[in-house]
């Protein structure tokens, strides 16, 4: 634990209330679109996305943030090693549902984390249908 | 300034109505469960949330921050844990799916595994040791 | 205050629109759904009411209501899931 870390901890803790706030009025926008308008363009998939959330904690808190915001819910949890299966309302690709899940767990290990975030473990390796090999 | 909040709180409690009435067309309108719970999501979270913070402004005092606060987290909560419980029952129950589902994970995993107790869906946090 | 009787109206018409959800199906998540939606609204009708009527008892009303929409929301899910978990 250095003092930069430290210092991205106690932020983290503050932002990341304001960080879900954000996100769930924009995924209320982008579905309240396609409520009102006559042909909506769903495009819904499960998806497979392994964390890298080690405590129970940080498991739990990630599936219901998953949960909370608009447009993702989540199906179901493992625990070792760590995974949710997320419902996505806009799956065009698992890349942009990997991004998006990801770029919320690493709010939450901020928040969670006095020492550091560990990077994005790389991509399962799947096909055009998103089969994996 | 404390009419002034009370207007802003009254416009607040309006657009979370809206909002809450937006979900329930979404309930309607959408074409399945998944999508549906999403819906649910924004009218319990956005709207419900909304209008608690309006009446808070209609009546500010400590003692109501502190109740209205708790009532605000409660109420995430309730959309975070109910809605990802009724997918999950949703699930398990093969409630019918939008015939556009691209990929489901969940299924691929279920095939690998050769005993049905073991599927992700059904296993506990307490059985995986 | 025109604005608190607009937002009843509204917050009735949601209510009534998850009733026709629930009534429809056409699988027990669909009406599980429906009955959280319900529940909130009613939470949202306490609220409003508060202001409505003027009395600040209702505050703590909202509070209980919140609870026991919590123990709701999860014990339907169980009961929607059957014995499997």
């Amino acid at each position: 634990m250095t003092p930069r870390t430290f210092l991205t901890w106690i932020l983290g803790m503050f932002w990341l209330p304001l960080y879900m706030a954000y996100d769930l009025v924009a995924g209320s926008l982008r579905v309240t679109r396609d409520i009102l308008r006559p042909q909506g363009d769903i495009t819904p998939a499960f998806v497979e996305v392994p964390l890298r959330c080690r405590s129970d904690f940080e498991i739990s808190l990630m599936s219901n943030l998953v949960s909370l915001s608009p447009g993702t819910i989540t199906v179901a949890t493992r625990q070792n090693p760590a995974t949710v299966w997320v419902h996505a309302m806009y799956a065009h690709d698992h890349r942009s549902v990997l991004d998006y899940v990801h770029t919320m767990e690493d709010q939450v290990l901020r928040a969670t984390r006095p020492d550091g975030v560990p990077t994005r473990p790389g991509d399962l390796e799947r096909d055009e249908r998103g089969r994996r090999r | 300034m404390s009419e002034l909040l009370e207007d802003v709180g009254d416009v607040l409690m309006f657009l979370g109505a809206v909002v809450f009435l937006v979900g329930a067309v979404g309930v309607i309108r959408l074409p399945d469960v998944y999508s549906r719970l999403s819906a649910v999501t924004i009218a319990g979270a956005l709207g419900t949330g909304t209008v608690i913070i309006g009446l808070f402004l209609n009546q500010p005092s400590v003692g109501s921050a502190f109740t209205l606060g708790l009532a605000l987290l409660i109420q995430l909560a309730t959309t975070a844990v109910g809605g990802a419980a009724m997918a999950r029952a949703g699930y398990l129950t093969g409630a019918p799916r939008n015939e556009h589902t691209r990929f489901d994970d969940l299924e691929a995993e279920g095939e690998q595994e050769t005993a049905p107790e073991r599927h992700p869906g059904h296993s506990r946090p307490d059985d995986d040791a | 205050m025109i604005l608190i009787d607009l937002a009843l109206g509204a917050i009735v018409i949601a209510m009534v629109l998850s009733v026709y959800r629930i009534l429809r199906g056409p699988s027990g998540a669909d009406r599980g759904a429906g009955s959280d939606m319900i529940f909130f609204g009613f939470v949202s009708l306490v609220a409003l009411l508060g202001v409505r009527l003027g009395t600040s008892l209702l505050v703590d009303i909202v509070l209980l209501a919140t609870l026991v929409g919590f123990l709701a929301a999860v014990s339907l899910a169980r009961l929607t899931a059957g014995g499997k978990r």
